[in-house]
């Protein structure tokens, strides 16, 4: 081959001059003459006429892969692959490549182990080039958070992603040293027992992602791979704490574990709930019919491609064999049910089962058949209801039970739903409940006590955002002139959920409690309350009073009333739910749950005791199994530490949240919900005085952002507001000063300029102006902080009212107290108008306004209030807590003011008294003895 | 900066060593090589690889054009849709070496909605029939190389070739039809 022309025999080449003259002459003629004119053309050659004949087959082949070039044949991935070759040792984002472990339609698959100190081993997938990179990275953004908390065993854990130096996108994922569930069976020639057994385990991971919302989209046997090895322990049929060892006696247990989980969501370019257009990542053969028709995938589509695995498992064939023509997919949405996987057994595939093809035919007869087909059925509302249902249908196979495919479960009706709605614009049901079930699992995301100071506002924000972003890039709003916006959607959703589902209670109710939910994150809670309500109702009549589902809905409602600040109306809600729990017995997490929503409530409550001990019951029932970094045993530590805080119980605070930090740095880096746990480790080290250790942790939580979210995100707003609150503290105020800048800028740009989370950074600017000793400034700011939360369509009073009190405080300090005592007034009016009678917090406006008039020298109506304060103190504060002291000493003042000198002395020792009990600065219990002199005197 | 080194061995090549043909190999699979990956940092238009563009590129970087003449030229690119052939064929051994026994192979579709498979198996098909061709006529392998590997359009064979551009297409009509037939029988 050295030479570019190589030499040819002339023989060869003159017959061959001969054949291509013959040929075009042939083209020449009419095809009904050609071949005789050929005949008499070849005389008494055969083997001319032959290879003529040949050539003018070949021509009338319309496709050609020739007609490709090179890289249409073989695809720009592996184009680029035999172009670039990566070289091992190549780093990619935080790993470095080995061996290439394999390639695939999405791209190409190393080992990898990471470039820092972390001694961690990965599956790193380069996204072949050619998708937008940074759609993809935006979307991976949004994804990686529900993505990182898939934590089930037959899951390949997702460790990371982002984009390469070439501006790829990459993600690595926990490394699985296995091989398709199809070569693995027939390789081991496993029985259809074992094979079905293996099956249901890897629908049962299929199960979990779904319940969590996450739908895989490109099943398919090289993303379900079984390993050899001793599943971990917790696992179905496997003893706790067991060894890898390999004694005669103990044979490992297979492992099946899924791959790519979410990443065909992540590389799709547009939401699918919202448009068809865009990038579709998917495997002809495996790919349900409405995923061919661009539809977007639901649970059902996984259902169909598990089908398509259990068929293939049983009989070795596909239910539809890919045509390896270009340009086949067209055709390739069957027309109707594909053949029963008994009629497609082969010799082959029965000796790969260990049997003979009568006796395979035979055992896939009538049970298997069916289950195969009702999975593989063509309209998503035939099949299986889920995976979960899908599984327990095989495993009643195994134990000889009855199968329940059938055609009516709850899939088919909601199913049913879906589909008679999807006419229509952009307000198709599917549409809607697609996107309420990512908002209401993307709530879930935010839910717990994360980043207190904020909590319930950024939930509602972030939810806000979130739709906003889902439906932002929807051009078919745009395209038929409509203006729904999100809530329109939900509002929609909502009212179709109550009118079209009536006839079917269970459904309903569901919908109902996701709803809910959604709105309650979204801060409507008055629109909330109804379908909670209506969600209770019907599963009181679908259930009864004892029943898991009731007690969940019950949950749901008191978890809401709570929020509205009804803590009367919401106890005996949860405490009937606890108690239907205890009664039953068997649902570990929702009891803990109910537990940790009963302890919140409580300790809103002041009956810490209680709390306490549901909040470690709840630990209790929980982390052994499920771990210390389960997301719900963190959420239960988290609101453990709020308690102890509220307690005054720091150290143990700081140790129950510092537990959380711990166990959440040891996870895959970056680990988002870190951030949270870190923010309220900050607020605590803070508040004990630890500066070192709170500006250390905000940095912490900052980098975090960062990384996650990027540089413009409202959570990253936030971590810079943190620092820039401790650095005020430390009294590094410039620093502090450019730290809020940089988080306005970002709320303003993000938000607008009129939201209400700006108006909180302006709260902490205004503080630090005060700091800094230029109160003009603070009025200033606070001002406008005030304007924002007024100018909300429904203002919060618990925003106004402390923003009245702060400005109110500022002109006490200016010593304009006329102006301050009519703010004062308008603060406690505000409390007053949104608050029950006896809360907590309608104690500080009576306290401020109390002391101002004693000041102002209009004793009597000061006593009242004040005393007034001190009874709401004392009934609604830990015993001697330091609030309940100041409000008597200045009730103490007030009395003195009036002359009643007795009475104020009186309060005044209580209050020294607890004082000391409660452990105050000697500076404070100087002050008070000082002061009980005087009036001694 | 054009290699002074490939300038001489291309003159050598023209001037009938053919030698030169493996010695001019390595610096065009290297400078290919780079070519696409600059292209995939994002230092292109569009998104599809456009091997023709490459084999271009790769031409003005490797060659002093003040010395090589038009015919120079098409040599190169007759040299470089040989590289890119080798290129594409030596990966597609490997791969089907990593593939053991099979495996459905994963496709990705894109907007317009036709498959694309990296169908490897194809292109060392195509590679033993192009090698058939060549027995019957050198240039008709040769039109077929630097229309699917080179990425060249009909007029720029013709242009490297010296010949018609009629010739050609008559050229690749009989070519396609006859690696048609080939492909076809030995699938």
């Amino acid at each position: 081959m050295a030479d570019l022309l190589p030499r040819s025999s002339d023989g060869v080449t003159d017959r061959w001059a001969r054949v291509q003259t013959l040929f075009e002459h042939a083209l020449e003629r009419d095809a009904d003459e050609r071949s005789a004119w050929l005949r008499a053309e070849c005389g008494d050659d055969p083997g001319l006429y032959r290879e003529v004949e040949l050539l003018l087959d070949g021509d009338r082949q319309d496709t050609s892969f020739l007609d490709l070039r090179a890289v249409g044949l073989v695809g720009e991935e592996a184009f680029h692959d035999a172009l670039v070759p990566t070289r091992q040792g190549e780093r990619v984002g935080p790993w470095i490549l080995g061996d290439r472990i394999g390639t695939g339609g999405m791209g190409t698959v190393y080992r990898a182990e990471r470039a820092d100190d972390f001694e961690q081993t990965a599956a790193l997938k380069r996204i072949k080039p050619g998708m937008d990179s940074e759609a993809v990275l935006a979307r991976f953004r949004v994804e990686r958070q529900i993505l990182a908390r898939l934590a089930h065993p037959g899951i390949a854990r997702l460790l990371g992603g982002g984009l390469d130096a070439e501006g790829r996108p990459y993600f690595a994922m926990e490394l699985v040293d296995g091989e398709p569930i199809t070569d693995w069976c027939d390789d081991r020639q496993l029985s259809i027992d074992d094979r079905l057994a293996l099956f249901a385990r890897a629908c049962d991971a299929v199960a979990y992602a779904h319940r969590q919302l996450v739908v895989h989209r490109d099943l398919k046997p090289s993303n379900v791979l079984v390993a050899s090895g001793v599943e971990r322990s917790g696992e179905r049929g496997s003893g706790p704490g067991e060894e890898p060892a390999r004694s005669p006696f103990h044979i490992p247990r297979p492992q099946v574990k899924l791959l790519d989980f979410g990443i065909a969501r992540v590389l799709s370019e547009t939401d699918d709930a919202l448009t068809q257009v865009g990038q579709r990542v998917l495997t002809p053969g495996y790919a349900a019919p409405e995923q061919i028709r661009g539809e977007p995938p639901t649970t059902a589509t996984d259902v169909y491609a598990l089908g398509v695995l259990l068929y293939q498992l049983l009989s070795g064939a596909r239910p539809v064999e890919p045509d390896p023509e270009i340009g086949a997919l067209a055709t390739s949405v069957p027309d109707g049910p594909p053949p029963r996987p008994a009629t497609r057994v082969t010799a082959g595939a029965a000796r790969q089962r260990g049997t003979t093809e009568a006796a395979l035919a035979r055992r896939l007869r009538g049970d298997l058949d069916t289950i195969c087909l009702t999975a593989l059925a063509a309209e998503p509302e035939r099949r299986y209801g889920s995976a979960a249902e899908l599984a327990a249908d095989v495993r009643r196979h195994l134990d000889d039970l009855p199968i329940e495919a059938r055609p009516a479960t709850a899939g088919y009706r909601i199913g049913r739903f879906v589909r008679r709605h999807r006419t229509g614009v952009l307000g198709t049901a599917g549409a809607v409940a697609a996107l309420i079930a990512l908002v209401g699992f993307y709530t879930a995301q935010l839910a717990g006590e994360r980043n207190r100071a904020e909590s319930e506002a950024a939930k509602a924000t972030e939810v806000s955002a979130f739709l906003a972003s889902v439906l932002s890039g929807a051009d078919p709003l745009d395209a038929v002139g409509d203006t729904l916006t999100a809530f329109d959607l939900l509002d929609r959703g909502a009212a179709r959920v109550r009118s079209d589902l009536a006839d079917q209670p269970d459904v309903q109710s569901e919908m109902l409690l996701v709803l809910g939910g959604v709105y309650e994150n979204l801060g409507l809670y008055d629109t909330a309350e109804p379908l909670v309500r209506d969600a209770l109702r019907l599963r009181r009549q679908l259930h009864g009073d004892r029943h898991v589902e009731v007690a969940e809905a019950q949950r749901e409602l008191g978890g809401l009333l709570r929020a509205m600040g009804r803590t009367d109306d919401a106890a005996p809600l949860l405490r009937e739910a606890l108690d239907t729990h205890r009664r039953l017995g068997t649902d570990a997490l929702g009891t803990a749950r109910t537990m940790r929503t009963l302890g919140s409530l409580l300790r809103d409550q002041s009956e810490y005791d209680e709390a306490e001990a549901l909040y470690r019951e709840a630990l209790a029932l929980l982390e052994p199994s499920r771990g210390a970094a389960d997301p719900d045993v963190t959420d239960i530590k988290n609101s453990l530490s709020v308690l102890l805080e509220a307690v005054g119980r720091f150290d143990e605070a700081i140790g129950v949240i510092g537990d959380v930090v711990e166990t959440e740095r040891a996870q895959p880096s970056p680990y988002p919900p870190l951030s949270g746990s870190l923010a309220t480790l900050g607020g605590l080290l803070r508040e004990t005085g630890d500066l070192d250790g709170a500006e250390d942790v905000a940095r912490e939580a900052l980098a975090l952002d960062q990384e996650v979210f990027g540089d413009q995100h409202p959570r990253t707003a936030t971590s810079l507001r943190n620092l820039g609150s401790i650095l005020r503290d430390r009294d590094r105020y410039d620093e502090a000063a450019s730290l809020y800048d940089e988080a306005l800028r970002i709320r303003r740009a993000s938000l607008g300029p009129d939201h209400p989370r700006v108006a909180n950074l302006l709260n902490s600017l205004g503080l630090l102006e005060i700091d800094r000793g230029t109160p003009e400034d603070a009025i200033a700011t606070y001002r406008e902080a005030l304007r924002i939360y007024e100018a909300q369509p429904d203002p919060n009073p618990s925003r106004v009212a402390p923003a009245l009190h702060n400005l109110a405080e500022l002109y006490v300090d200016l010593g304009q107290s006329a102006q301050a005592e009519r703010l004062y007034r308008r603060s406690l009016a505000t409390v007053r108008s949104a608050m029950a009678p006896g809360s907590a917090d309608i104690a500080f406006p009576l306290v401020s306004l109390g002391t101002l008039l004693t000041q102002r020298g209009a004793t009597s109506e000061a006593i009242s209030l004040l005393e007034e304060a001190v009874e709401i103190r004392r009934a609604s504060l830990p015993p001697d807590h330091r609030y309940t002291a100041q409000a008597e000493r200045r009730l103490s003042d007030a009395l003195a003011g009036a002359a009643r000198t007795s009475d104020a002395r009186m309060l005044l020792e209580e209050s020294l008294r607890r004082l000391r009990q409660s452990g105050a600065d000697d500076e404070l219990v100087d002050a008070a003895q000082a002061r009980l002199g005087r009036l001694a005197s | 900066m054009p290699d002074a080194d490939v300038t001489e061995l291309l003159l050598d090549l023209q001037a009938g060593d053919s030698g030169a043909v493996d010695a001019i190999l390595p610096h065009v699979y290297g400078e290919l090589q780079d070519l696409a990956r600059r292209q995939l940092r994002g230092e292109r238009d569009g998104h599809t690889f456009d091997t023709a563009a490459l084999v271009h590129e790769a031409y003005l970087k490797l060659i002093r054009q003040d010395r090589v003449d038009w015919q120079g030229r098409s040599h190169f690119l007759g040299v470089a849709s040989l590289a890119m052939r080798r290129i594409l064929v030596n990966y597609a051994k490997k791969r089907r070496a990593q593939k053991r026994g099979g495996g459905e192979m994963a496709v990705t579709f894109q907007d317009d909605g036709v498959g694309r498979e990296a169908r490897t198996d194809d292109l060392l098909a195509l590679d033993e029939a192009l090698d058939g061709l060549a027995e019957r006529s050198e240039r008709q392998a040769r039109v077929v190389e630097m229309w699917f590997f080179g990425g060249l359009t009909h007029a720029e064979i013709a242009e490297a070739l010296g010949v018609s551009e009629p010739t050609i297409r008559r050229d690749w009509r009989v070519a396609r039809a006859w690696l048609n037939q080939a492909l076809q029988s030995e699938a």
